[in-house]
């Protein structure tokens, strides 16, 4: 137990300032994004927005469990169910350039490719099954 | 842009969430330390063949994919189809057990069971699509 309770400080250490410096970002997101932006770019087109949130998941660099308050503000100002799913689903696929690296020297640039394209076409039609449900 | 405004906003939203990731972040320490990574050896093996029970044991297993990629790799050398290795993966980068606690915090149950669904789905598909490919090329 003393060295799950180490463990735990040292992520926590870790992660608190990536995580405060996600939740800033989604304060600002919050009280500067206009909501009818957001409205109006989710209405005209949600494959379109459900397919930035995943690329935008997948391309920026956001660490573990950071995600969550930049998608709660996007959630604030109107983004649906259907684009907070593909940016959380986009973040993990890539989430770590260590994991990345290991996994194309491991098992090959072809299987890391693969497995990257094939999931983030999955998680766009899977983002907008979810719109179209909840 | 009010700086004072960020801030207040900031800090509330700190103290909302951050209990979530304390408990998270605990449990996923605690996961890591009394499961033994032989059970999710034995598990994936047990599995061979059945892209379903892979991606469901990817979803259930704790940590980081980053420990787990050289046993992989070695069941890969020992015969495993890269469609159930692709198929783990895929359902353990998607969904971990910590997220359960996160997700459902913040979104609520019926969002975490879309990702839990959509992850399934995901990984059996990508499995699929990797047995199809494996078919012409070799990975």
């Amino acid at each position: 137990m003393p060295l799950v309770l180490k463990n735990t400080l040292s992520q926590l250490l870790f992660l608190t300032p990536l995580f405060y410096a996600a939740v800033v970002v989604g304060s600002i997101i919050e009280l500067y994004v206009p909501a009818p932006l957001t409205h109006s770019l989710i209405n005209s087109n949600p494959i379109l927005a459900i397919s930035l949130a995943a690329c935008a998941g997948l391309i920026l660099p956001i660490p573990r469990y950071a995600t969550y308050p930049i998608a709660l503000s996007l959630l604030a100002t109107g983004a649906s169910y259907g684009v907070i799913l593909a940016l959380i689903s986009g973040e993990v696929v890539f989430e770590s350039l260590a994991r990345d690296a290991l996994e194309i020297k491991l098992f090959g640039l072809k299987f890391f490719s693969l497995r990257a394209v094939v999931s983030l076409l999955l998680i766009i039609i899977t983002g907008v099954i979810t719109d179209l449900i909840l | 842009m009010n700086i004072s405004d960020i801030l207040i906003l900031s800090a509330h939203t700190f103290l909302k969430l951050f209990p979530f990731v304390i408990v998270a972040v605990f449990i996923s320490q605690l996961l890591k330390h009394y499961l033994a990574k032989k059970h999710i050896h034995t598990k994936i093996k047990e599995n061979t063949g059945n892209e379903a029970a892979a991606t469901i044991t990817g979803i259930l297993t704790p940590g980081p994919l980053i420990s787990y990629l050289p046993i992989l790799k070695e069941l890969k050398d020992r015969g495993l189809p890269v469609s159930i290795i692709a198929a783990f993966i895929t359902g353990q980068t998607l969904i971990g057990p910590v997220r359960l606690f996160l997700e459902t915090g913040y979104f609520g149950w019926q969002f975490f069971a879309f990702r839990v669904v959509s992850a399934l789905i995901i990984g059996i598909v990508v499995g699929f699509v990797f047995k199809l490919v494996a078919k012409v090329t070799q990975f």
